[in-house]
């Protein structure tokens, strides 16, 4: 998911109470397999009314058991119940607002399972695990034992709200997002040999989501004249159903969840990448910023498929991309499997030279690794998806064809500074915590991660980061890797040393860096380490005869010589990025007179152009 | 008496020559622009001389980077020496702009006369014909501020409004409302010229006047506002490129280009005003043959 705040608006600052139990905790699954195990798939048919932006559905679940502990009931998301009114948990949580969007209590969502019944017939009962009904389980009459599979029927109603956090209706109804629409299934988990539990989690603000493999077969019903994009591939042509509707049958292996959009206003853009058929969908005011997004999603592809593997483990052979309209900016800016939104940050009127557009596509895209494939637990561990995505979104703006964040009239700004910004306004928060946990989510999940692994990357070089990132996205591809499995590759592709400075410095602990040099005059430098924060670095002392360079370790003391010191940089590549002021790592005996000058200079061409009326008059 | 010292017949060549061999406007356009922007400009970098220190401020500024540029500001933005002068500069700017403009505008009756009379002007001829059309050309300049400010607003209300409907329509309404502002610049322009021209002060008949020769030599008019307009274009993208080119610490080269280059600006907007001022100079006296 996108963050609202970028650049030095970023720090999204969220306190969340602790939260109600969970059903289970996390724990590492088996090492991923391609094709994965299907574990839970659906078959869901749904007819979508435009006027009511009602669902009416009905779903076979096929949950099997690939644990060794017998499971004696099952338990279901109902996401879109934190949306039914103001006084949600979500909603106290968030506001009730979501990046920026408003919730309209006049347009709520909800969804009401109507009927529940094995595939023998039998009867189920759900009943609510939290306050909001975003979370229900139900006894199994007998547990479905290792190995063995349950199928379920199910029929439901999903009512979707006004465009909010990522799902529902807007354009006066001729736009829809159905993201996070159905009953979906938890995760059950091993936790002791023979004995499991579900982890699943009520909705709340922070909390994403978590969820098992399987194969979806959906069929949605749609007014004739709507155009849809969804998760997996189109199965043949529309089929004509009642009322003049055409029903599209989709399918989708191997995948975590199944989002669709739809409009009757939507353009289609087509392109072929590394292989894979991207559709854009977008309305068509909406062009230039549609090739935009395209551009960046052709080379995203190509880049995260060089550092990171093919795209969906090469499985996945299309790719569906929605740029919102104007009014669904609440739909924009989120991923699910094989499918992604844009638009949070598609403001109008902001010049093409500035990317956040490019950026909030790259961020998207990454996700389709760091959370589609590799399916870590958002709600344990929101900083595996959102921090490597953010940092792959800053690596990706720096290769991008067209530049970074900003690339105005010749001055440029990396996406990397947005992060760095932010996390500098709170760097003493730890990355890893559980979601509701979190105390400033932004800087937590986002930005310290970017920030960090981008310190990493530049300490044990390009290399040995693609070594590292390349083990991890090949051995979890399909699986669900939590942190410690993180720790392990690092450790075996980085060495322990590094790994361990990294978890217990960057990821459990507080420690911060603010190497500065304190004072300098003619033959004497005065330099310290703010912080608790370990990162050695090069200092290079500038006399009048030439430049010495020594390495600045944490712990002894350091000597350099240099004669008639002219000026001292501390960490002059800006290896440490965690460093909280690079400003004070360098500094200068007297002003660089030169510089100074060129300044007067530009300063007076500048006044000089405003004072002769730019010539015009 | 006047009469057209250039020709459109001399061509923009001829245009160049009038104004390199009767240098008093150019001088004169360039010290209005220079003397306040190089004293304002000492004033307002001198306080920030400590910031040059910091070297990530100097990269900055070098490679353009904003984020080491922010970074180094946020670092640096306490430690000024001499607040107050860099205060009384930026007051300054607005006031010393709004003089330039008048004093220019004064001075704009003796460019337009210099650039028609048979001989070059003294000193005195130059001062009284600035003064008779000062008062006009004042007022035309007022009334054209008003409507391209109108204009302006009225671009970004209605395009905002229209593109809030419909993009497409919104964006084709900006740029409708950009061509007319461009019109009207054209008009005013040729106005000023044709006050001149005709030796009338009304700035109601300038404006029809100007009509008249757009209408009877709508080529000329198009050809050399184009032309000079491309031109400026030209030297600012050369000066940008060629400053940008020059490293930050070749800061005597950089001042060169940059003066080098806005003198050249200021020559072709006065090759467009003798431009203009001979087209409406020819448009008349065709039109009193005529009327023999």
């Amino acid at each position: 998911m996108w963050r609202i705040a970028v650049s030095l608006m970023l720090a999204v600052l969220v306190a969340v109470p602790a939260g109600p139990p969970a059903v289970g905790t996390s724990r590492p699954l088996d090492i991923s397999q391609i094709p994965p195990a299907e574990i839970a798939s659906y078959a869901i048919a749904a007819d979508y009314d435009p006027n009511s932006h009602q669902i009416t559905a009905s779903q076979t679940v096929t949950y099997r058991n690939v644990t060794e502990a017998p499971i004696p009931d099952l338990v279901f998301h109902l996401y879109l119940n934190a949306f039914s009114s103001s006084e949600t948990l979500w909603m106290r949580e968030a506001g009730p607002q979501h990046r920026g969007h408003g919730f309209d209590p006049d347009a709520p969502g909800w969804i009401r399972v109507d009927e529940i019944r094995l595939a023998d017939g039998a009867s189920l009962t759900l009943s609510a695990i939290d306050d909001d009904e975003t979370l229900v389980r139900s006894d199994l009459p007998v547990a479905v034992e290792p190995g063995e599979s349950v199928v379920l029927e199910m029929a439901f109603t999903a009512q979707l709200p006004r465009v909010f956090a990522r799902t529902g209706w807007a354009d006066g109804g001729d736009f829809v997002m159905a993201g996070q629409w159905f009953p979906k299934l938890g995760v059950w988990e091993e936790m002791a040999p023979g004995a499991g539990a579900w982890n699943a989690y009520p909705f709340r603000s922070n909390n994403e989501f978590y969820a098992d493999f399987g194969i979806y077969e959906v069929a949605v019903t749609l007014p004739a004249a709507w155009r849809v994009g969804a998760t997996g591939t189109l199965q043949g042509e529309p089929a004509e159903g009642d009322g003049g509707k055409l029903t599209h049958r989709f399918r989708a292996d191997h995948v975590i969840d199944f989002a669709w959009s739809a409009s009757p206003h939507f353009a289609v853009m087509e392109r072929i990448a590394e292989g894979v058929r991207v559709e854009l969908l977008y309305y068509p005011g909406r062009r230039s910023m549609a090739r935009r997004v395209m551009q960046a999603t052709v080379e995203g592809l190509a880049l995260y498929g060089d550092w990171y593997g093919p795209y969906g483990g090469g499985l996945y052979p299309e790719l569906t991309v929605i740029l919102v309209p104007e009014d669904a900016g609440g739909a924009g800016g989120m991923e699910y499997p094989t499918l992604f939104t844009v638009g949070v940050l598609a403001m109008p009127g902001l010049p093409a030279c500035v990317r956040f557009l490019e950026a909030e596509t790259v961020h998207e895209l990454a996700h389709q690794w760091f959370q589609s494939v590799i399916a870590t637990n958002e709600v344990e561990d929101p900083w595996l998806d959102e921090g490597f995505a953010e940092y792959s979104t800053a690596r990706a703006m720096r290769e991008l064809g067209a530049g970074d964040a900003v690339t105005c009239a010749g001055w440029t700004m990396t996406y990397l500074f947005s992060d760095r910004s932010a996390y500098r306004m709170d760097p003493s928060r730890p990355m890893s915590g559980r979601a509701w946990e979190l105390a400033n989510f932004g800087v937590s999940a986002y930005a310290k991660p970017a920030v960090a692994l981008t310190t990493l990357e530049r300490l044990v070089g390009e290399e040995a980061m693609s070594a590292f990132l390349s083990a991890y996205t090949g051995r979890y591809a399909f699986g669900h890797p939590n942190e410690q499995d993180v720790h392990a590759v690092m450790v075996e592709t980085l060495g322990r040393e590094i790994a361990d400075w990294f978890f217990d410095e960057l990821v459990y602990g507080d420690a911060t860096l603010d190497a500065r040099v304190v004072a300098i005059e003619a033959g004497d430098l005065e330099i310290e380490r703010a912080g608790d924060l370990c990162i050695p670095v090069p200092v290079t002392l500038i006399g009048q005869e030439g430049a010495t360079t020594a390495v600045w370790e944490c712990d002894r003391p350091f000597e350099l010589e240099a004669d008639s010191l002219v000026a001292a940089k501390i960490d002059p590549d800006a290896t440490a990025v965690l460093d909280l002021n690079l400003a004070n790592n360098a500094w200068r005996h007297t002003p660089d007179q030169p510089a100074w000058l060129r300044t007067v200079a530009d300063v007076i061409q500048v006044l000089q152009i405003l004072f002769r009326g730019g010539g015009l008059w | 008496v006047v009469t057209a010292s250039a020709t459109p017949k001399d061509g923009l060549r001829g245009l160049i020559r009038l104004v390199v061999h009767r240098p008093r406007p150019w001088v004169l356009r360039y010290l209005l622009a220079t003397v306040p922007a190089l004293i304002l400009a000492v004033m307002l970098v001198s306080p920030l001389r400590p910031w040059f220190r910091v070297p990530l401020l100097v990269q900055g500024l070098e490679t353009r980077s904003l984020d080491h540029l922010l970074e180094a500001l946020e670092f640096t933005a306490g430690q000024i020496t001499g607040g107050p002068l860099l205060a009384l500069a930026m007051l300054l700017i607005p006031l010393s702009w709004l003089l330039a403009r008048v004093l220019w505008v004064y001075f704009e009756g003796g460019v337009l006369v210099t650039y028609v009379a048979v001989t070059p002007l003294s000193w005195r001829e130059f001062i009284d014909a600035s003064r008779r059309w000062f008062w006009s050309l004042l007022l035309l300049g007022v009334i054209w501020n008003v409507v391209a400010l109108l204009m302006g607003v009225m671009t970004i209300v209605i395009g905002a409004l229209a593109g809030s409907l419909w993009s497409p329509f919104g964006t084709f309404l900006r740029i409708v409302g950009g061509v007319a502002i461009v019109l009207l610049w054209l008009w005013f322009s040729m106005a000023r010229s044709a006050m001149v021209a005709r030796r009338d002060r009304n700035v109601l008949r300038a404006l029809r006047s100007a009509v008249t020769v757009i209408a009877r030599r709508p080529v000329k008019v198009v050809v050399l506002v184009t032309v000079t307009l491309a031109l400026q274009a030209a030297v600012l993208w050369g000066s940008r490129v060629g400053t940008m080119a020059l490293p930050y610490s070749w800061w005597f080269p950089a001042l060169i280009l940059q003066q080098v280059t806005a003198m050249l600006a200021m020559g072709v907007t006065l090759a467009r005003r003798a431009g203009e001022v001979s087209l409406a100079m020819e448009a008349f006296t065709s039109e009193e043959s005529n009327d023999v």
